[in-house]
């Protein structure tokens, strides 16, 4: 039925329409009109205010990954806008379905550098899957309904709305027919022939050592199901890439760890030995191949993508099956045959054993309560949560040795910033992740680097009462690039030590419940108070300064040369 | 890699910002376009001619690159003789 509505309110109904409860934003001079319906519709869409639209855009990311669904922010014109950028940047690398909208100037003073103008189309083109410019309010329905189709469609990613105020202001006729919007757009999920079903399940049939990488596609079609049955019925081995975690429990007998940089020793192992690999929703990152060159030289390789640019992009695909991941796992299932491979986990298992004897065992414990070790925080961690909580971490080694000493028992528990490694994720991804899932706990660790990048989302906490546990390890370097310096530069240091500020007394600041741990015989009582608490709470963690993440593929080299220590390096 | 001359045809919905994405994949490829012709057709459709020089297999994975740019329907190269 249609309805006369100016366009702020159009923007506000058509987002109800797409079934979006929670809006990440800042507002503006140029956004008020929507500001200004929003306070009206405060009890259908709950608006959480952040501090920066940065931290909006990783919000909102937060929340996608963690639900499901299309997250949402909103900035005003101009610096508004260009906040957003590295959000949108970050979700167009890790395939994240966001919907971010911002204000402009009127149509009629476009392109005359009025206050707060900023051609934020023309800055996000090489950064988003789609965009557009609504000059009129008649244009606001059509473009919400195609964005968010284009956002979680296909490969999805971010889209980009822009709304001058005249249209915002303008009355327009409100009729939202999702099918006659998007008429012209909608595409039916392509399917591979039944030959190439039949010649993938052959040659997994056929194969010794067969290996699945699963990567983020199972999780974002939801295909964790058909990953865990393929994998039973055939007894394949499953790894997972560092954006794939969670989509298969890690006490699932079948997984063997992940792969990549710095990823198991097993798994990076196992793809150098396998005949058949099964790379499932991944796209053969260089942090995941190495040199590519030298990449799992024997393996025939099965590449499942729903994005056909992807196929043969980095490594050569044996056989491409291009579609739905799910779908298409599906249709191979019923081919798999039952077959002995105990050999080839037990290879696994040899190798596990290694990693545990070199490094997982010397890297989470430490004998004579002396300094603590990230790996041992991360271990106590994942113990008490027992792989149930959403796990969200910032980029650097907080990132790695989380999702080396993690587990995960649930899909959707582990949201970080993959492809772009964006320092300043972590915060504000929780808290969007929290939004999404207000009756999962919700844990975010961080590295003193990272969260001084947007530490300022600590206010949003207090102010919206977001139930967050922030674990800072804080090691007053920004560790990751001083390993590289130590391994690779032969110690100099440039620029990566900090000297940070009383992070006790920040949280104090903001109301937020606190504690600063750095005798490693207070760790496990410090991290069951964190746990504890019914409100956020902020665990700082003093840990070892020049600690390294291990095993580590150094860049550009092929996966067999993988490093287990420092010793290995000074041969 | 040995280069070629290709010519790239691409048909879909008319405009500029269409027009900037394809131009923008080409750059941040640094994929020389040494013409680049855009047309306004009817119903509010739009063809983007390209002279680009680059290797086969760079110039294969880039045109299915443009095919994911969302309002294009349609990519077709060759290589001028």
């Amino acid at each position: 039925m249609k309805k006369r509505v100016k366009g702020s309110e159009a923007v506000l109904l058509a987002l109800m329409q797409e079934g979006c409860d929670t809006i990440f934003g800042y507002p503006g001079g140029t956004i008020i009109p929507i500001y200004d319906d929003l306070y009206r519709y405060a009890d259908k869409i709950k608006h959480i205010l952040v501090r920066h639209e940065q931290g909006a855009v990783h919000a909102a990311e937060g929340y996608a990954r963690s639900t499901g669904k299309t997250g949402v922010c909103m900035a005003t014109s101009g610096p508004g806008a260009t906040n957003f950028v590295t959000g949108i940047a970050d979700a167009k690398l890790d395939s994240t379905p966001i919907v971010c909208i911002s204000a402009q100037v009127n149509a009629e003073k476009l392109g005359t550098d009025f206050f707060q103008e900023a051609d934020i189309i023309g800055i996000t083109l090489p950064i988003t899957k789609w965009s557009h410019q609504i000059t009129s309010a008649s244009e606001i329905c059509e473009t919400i309904a195609k964005a968010f189709y284009i956002a979680r469609s296909g490969k999805p990613g971010p889209v980009v709305i822009s709304i001058t105020k005249n249209a915002e202001t303008e009355l327009t006729d409100f009729e939202y027919d999702k099918k006659e919007l998007l008429k012209e757009i909608i595409k039916e999920p392509a399917m591979p022939d039944e030959r190439l079903i039949n010649k993938a399940a052959f040659l997994i049939n056929n194969a010794e050592k067969p290996l699945i990488i699963a990567g983020q596609g199972i999780i974002l079609s939801g295909a964790e199901k058909e990953l865990a049955e393929i994998s039973g019925k055939g007894n394949i081995p499953v790894a997972t890439t560092l954006m794939g975690l969670s989509a298969i429990p890690t006490s699932n007998p079948m997984f063997v760890g992940r792969v990549g940089m710095h990823g198991n020793l097993a798994p990076n192992a196992m793809t150098q030995e396998a005949d058949v690999i099964i790379a499932a929703g991944m796209r053969f990152s260089d942090r995941v191949t190495g040199n590519i060159k030298g990449y799992a030289p024997r393996a025939k390789i099965i590449h499942i993508e729903i994005d056909p640019s992807e196929i043969d992009k980095n490594v050569r695909a044996y056989l491409p099956l291009t579609g739905d991941v799910k779908a298409i796992l599906a249709s191979i299932i019923p081919q798999i045959k039952t077959t002995d491979r105990s050999s080839w986990m037990d290879f696994a298992k040899k190798k596990n054993k290694e990693e545990f004897a070199k490094i997982v065992e010397p890297g989470t414990t430490e004998k004579g309560c002396g300094e603590i070790l990230m790996g041992q925080v991360i271990k106590e961690i994942s113990q008490k949560s027992g792989g149930k909580s959403i796990i969200v971490t910032d980029v650097g080694q907080n990132q790695m040795f989380t999702a080396r000493y993690l587990s995960f028992e649930k899909e959707r528990s582990w949201i970080t910033s993959g492809g772009l490694g964006t320092m300043g994720f972590g915060l504000p991804a929780a808290i969007g992740a929290k939004a999404g899932n207000p009756h999962r706990e919700v844990i975010a660790i961080i590295g003193d680097g990272g969260f001084q990048m947007t530490m300022e989302e600590l206010g949003t906490i207090m102010q919206c009462h977001i139930n967050i546990k922030i674990v800072l390890m804080n090691n007053s370097f920004l560790g990751m690039v001083r390993q590289w310096q130590e391994l690779f530069y032969d110690k100099r240091y440039s620029n990566t030590e900090l000297e940070n500020p009383d992070f006790q007394e920040i949280a104090q600041a903001y109301g937020i419940r606190h504690k600063r741990v750095s005798d490693c015989g207070k760790l496990n009582e410090s991290i069951d108070d964190m746990l504890a608490c019914k409100g956020p709470y902020f665990l700082e963690i003093i840990v070892k300064k020049e600690e390294n993440v291990f095993p580590m593929v150094p860049a550009g080299a092929d996966l067999n040369n993988i490093i287990l220590g420092k010793t290995t390096n000074d041969k | 890699m040995e280069k070629k001359n290709f010519t790239v045809t691409a048909v879909g919905k008319y405009g500029l910002e269409i027009l900037n994405r394809i131009s923008g994949l080409y750059l941040q490829k640094n994929i020389p376009v040494s013409s680049l012709l855009f047309t306004r057709g009817e119903n509010g459709t739009g063809s983007y001619r390209l002279e680009v020089e680059a290797p086969e297999n760079t110039m294969a994975r880039t045109i299915l690159q443009m095919k994911n740019i969302v309002d294009i329907k349609d990519v077709n190269y060759y290589t001028n003789k």
